[in-house]
């Protein structure tokens, strides 16, 4: 009976702050924009039967219509998977040297890796604005170097985003990757060398697919939130810069219109649910492999 | 000693250029927090002053911040307290499977890893559509638990895999009802881990953003009051505001750290303390 009730607690904060939210924004991506407080109609006030024969695909049919959508979805995706593929090229590196790293370094550079955190997270992005713009930091820097005559623009463009991006969510691909390399028996890539294979062989046949839930892990944590971003394509990206999240902000907000920003986050979960049940199946059989 | 591979120098330097990355904004906003009156959001420093660090302090430069940042300080506190407390009731749950446990844990990644602008619509959408009012303490709280409750859910879960069911056991056997089990025996044991799930809680929390925006009705939190100053703002006052904050943070942390060390120490003096609260 106790035991019921404990697990009740986490099943009701999912259902009420997690499942219902979903199925009333769904209902709304099917309802029409009004000029009324909530903006949308109908509601549940017209009597249950009223409300559902008010509702219609009009608002998905129009986000097929209106080419920023799709546009702003595919840039997205875009945005996020070479975000996702240049984050593991760094962060690979990374959490290989932390773990080849000496053992009493270990964790006063996982300290390292963590202590950004700690600044407020827009305030480090918009630091970058001083960094990246015109008279920023690095043009400067460049610039004093000799290496260019004048400034480049970086601001405001996709590659501010993809640098905001990697900065963010450096960590999230690092940590599982270390997670993967530190518990990896050195050992084996003695074995490795021993029967014959060059360092570099050895790294590519036995290191990565052994820290491949970690590789995995970290491409899900890094690519899914990157997918739905908006704080960083609007202070870094410029007006050319679409992105889903922006759009659904904007339509909230500067549009009001409450039904189309719950169609785009409908289809946003649509998209989404296909990487979410992959990265699912990739934890359950690494719960399984542990036993 | 044998000389080091190359591939350690070659790896050194690669980590050296990844922190001039990871710390070059800290460093930026630490720096330019010290700008004098007369400089910008950008180097060169027009001298050195406490000006911006003035002008924190008053009401017509900065709009509400402190305000704001009694009411992420109270929500911090708030969801830490809830995240603590159901994570450890969770993670007791979860150590038998039960029906649904399977669809519960998938539940707890998803609401982890969906964009947090997609959370804050809905939640935002329930209170409106419920006809409550949306705040900050309420719309808003429920809003970060979702991001801040599988973190803590996730790391009872590998804490209570690792823990030794036989000292429950011998509690039981020397006649301990459930709850002196749980409260002299299990909470002892994994308080370190605890003050590791309260210390993510209060941060995640306390710097969240997307989860907040659209659940916080017309009081800001502290991170919502940083986004208007981002747009509106143009002088180093908002690198102030980070330093000021950070050094916020690394307080906070170290009162954690110097818990945890309190805790440790009283352990390593007594014994396990354990049980000592039935004599």
């Amino acid at each position: 009976m106790r035991r019921a009730a404990l697990i009740a607690v986490p099943y009701v904060w999912l259902l009420a702050l997690f499942l219902i939210p979903f199925v009333i924004v769904f209902k709304i991506s099917l309802s029409d924009i009004a000029l009324a407080i909530p903006p949308y109609t109908p509601t549940m006030k017209d009597g249950f039967w009223t409300m559902v024969q008010g509702l219609d695909f009009e608002n998905f049919v129009f986000l097929t219509e209106d080419d920023l959508y799709w546009k702003a979805y595919v840039s997205s995706l875009q945005i996020a998977f070479f975000s996702t593929l240049l984050t593991l090229l760094v962060g690979y590196p990374m959490a290989y040297a932390m773990a080849r790293a000496p053992e009493e370094w270990r964790p006063t550079l996982m300290m390292l890796v963590i202590l950004p955190f700690w600044t407020s997270f827009l305030i480090r992005v918009y630091a970058w604005i001083g960094i990246l713009s015109s008279e920023g930091f690095l043009n400067q820097f460049l610039l004093w170097l000799g290496l260019i005559d004048s400034p480049l623009t970086v601001l405001n463009t996709n590659t501010a985003v993809y640098i905001g991006i990697v900065y963010t969510y450096l960590p999230f691909m690092i940590l599982p990757i270390y997670a993967a390399l530190d518990r990896l028996d050195g050992s084996l890539i003695e074995a490795a060398e021993d029967l014959g294979c060059s360092r570099l062989q050895a790294f590519w046949l036995v290191t990565i697919p052994l820290s491949k839930n970690g590789i995995i892990a970290g491409c899900f944590l890094v690519f899914i939130p990157a997918l739905g971003e908006f704080v960083i394509p609007s202070l870094l990206g410029g007006s050319g810069t679409l992105m889903i999240g922006k759009v659904l902000f904007e339509e909230f907000f500067s549009n009001r219109d409450w039904p189309v920003a719950s169609a785009v986050a409908v289809i946003l979960l649509l998209i989404l649910i296909i990487p979410i049940i992959l990265f699912q199946r990739n934890e359950q059989r690494n719960a399984e492999a542990e036993g | 000693m044998e000389p080091r591979p190359k591939s350690f120098y070659f790896l050194s330097a690669f980590f050296v250029l990844f922190l001039v990355f990871l710390y070059g904004p800290t460093l930026t906003i630490g720096i330019l927090s010290f700008q004098g009156p007369g400089g910008g959001l950008t180097f060169p420093m027009r001298g050195v002053s406490l000006h911006w660090f003035r002008d924190l302090f008053e009401q017509q430069a900065v709009g509400d911040i402190w305000g704001s940042f009694s009411r992420s300080l109270v929500l911090g506190l708030m969801v830490m307290v809830t995240t603590v407390v159901v994570s450890v009731m969770g993670g007791l749950a979860f150590r038998k499977r039960f029906a649904g446990s399977t669809v519960l844990f998938y539940l707890i990644i998803t609401s982890l890893v969906i964009p947090s602008i997609l959370i804050s619509l809905g939640v935002g959408l329930i209170w409106s559509q419920s006809g409550l009012p949306v705040h900050w303490s309420s719309s808003g709280f429920g809003a970060q638990l979702t991001w801040t409750l599988p973190f803590g859910l996730l790391i009872m879960f590998a804490v209570f895999n690792r823990f030794d069911r036989s000292y429950e056991e011998a509690a039981r056997d020397l006649g301990a009802s459930p709850w002196q089990v749980i409260r002299h025996v299990v909470l002892p044991i994994i308080a370190p881990s605890l003050i590791g799930v309260a210390l993510f809680g209060f941060t995640l929390s306390y710097d969240e953003f997307a989860r907040t925006l659209l659940t916080s009705g017309s009081y800001n939190t502290l991170p919502l009051e940083i986004f208007g100053m981002t747009t509106n703002v143009t002088t180093p006052v908002l690198f102030a505001l980070g330093t000021l904050t950070t050094v916020f943070s690394l307080l906070v942390i170290g009162i954690f750290l110097l818990v945890v060390w309190l805790l440790n120490h009283r352990r390593a003096r007594q014994g396990s303390d354990a049980g000592k609260g039935m004599v």
